[in-house]
């Protein structure tokens, strides 16, 4: 897998950017010349619980307002994609310095891109932004059962750490934190 | 951050309407199931990002 060199000299320009920037839109181009619009969205959770932590994601549009993430791009320059996305959190965080941006390793291929681009680019990214992971884990009870719920579903629990650059793309974490240094 | 702003400005194509939370089931909001759930969560995270400075 290619490293992802972040710089944020180098990105895309923003096509559209709303106004509490939540939301922006670039065009990267791919592999055979197209551009594609891709829709940068940094939004609320699911859960009233967590006001401060916001999710970032981004992919092609998928006209409902939203964007696909299950999409394979063949983007001409990764580096720049992710430089653009990472660049566009900065100023998200600069105006929402209280809140917390997630990112959900919703595959092992997105999951091993974060945990690359953060170990990748270490030294770079300190200057700006405190990155943790967060694993799940269950209960293990003293009979030796694990917890569940009253369907017999495993119940997770999230632990947060600092992001251990010690840790190798076979040993991803399930969700990514960081806010402002 | 004028700048950034300044270059969007420039642009007047826009691709989105919906003012909405993320669609999708962001998998920590599945794991955390009660405010106490949450704010023992984030206390972890403050404690985490203290110790990571």
């Amino acid at each position: 897998m290619m490293d992802i060199l972040i710089n944020f000299e180098n990105t895309y320009e923003p096509i559209s950017i709303e106004s509490d920037f939540s939301e922006m839109t670039f065009h990267s181009r791919q592999k055979d010349g197209a551009n594609e619009l891709i829709l940068v969205q940094i939004k609320p959770l699911n859960n009233p619980n967590l006001p401060n932590v916001h999710n970032l994601g981004f992919g092609p549009p998928d006209g409902n307002g939203r964007f696909r993430d299950d999409v394979r791009l063949r983007h001409a320059d990764v580096p720049k994609v992710f430089s653009t996305v990472l660049f566009h959190s900065l100023n998200f965080l600069n105006e929402n310095p209280k809140l917390i941006v997630g990112i959900d390793g919703s595959d092992d291929l997105r999951a091993t891109l974060y945990q690359m681009m953060f170990k990748t680019n270490k030294k770079y990214l300190d200057d700006f932004f405190v990155p943790l992971g967060v694993d799940y884990y269950v209960r293990i009870f003293r009979d030796g059962n694990y917890e569940q719920d009253e369907f017999g579903n495993y119940i997770a629990k999230p632990r947060a750490e600092q992001f251990d650059y010690n840790r190798s793309r076979h040993d991803l974490y399930r969700y990514y934190l960081f806010r402002l240094k | 951050m004028a700048e950034y702003k300044k270059m969007a400005n420039s642009h007047p194509e826009k691709a989105t309407s919906a003012q909405t939370k993320t669609s999708r089931v962001d998998s920590l909001s599945q794991v955390i199931r009660n405010k106490k759930e949450a704010d023992d969560f984030m206390s972890e995270v403050e404690s985490a990002f203290q110790r990571a400075k």
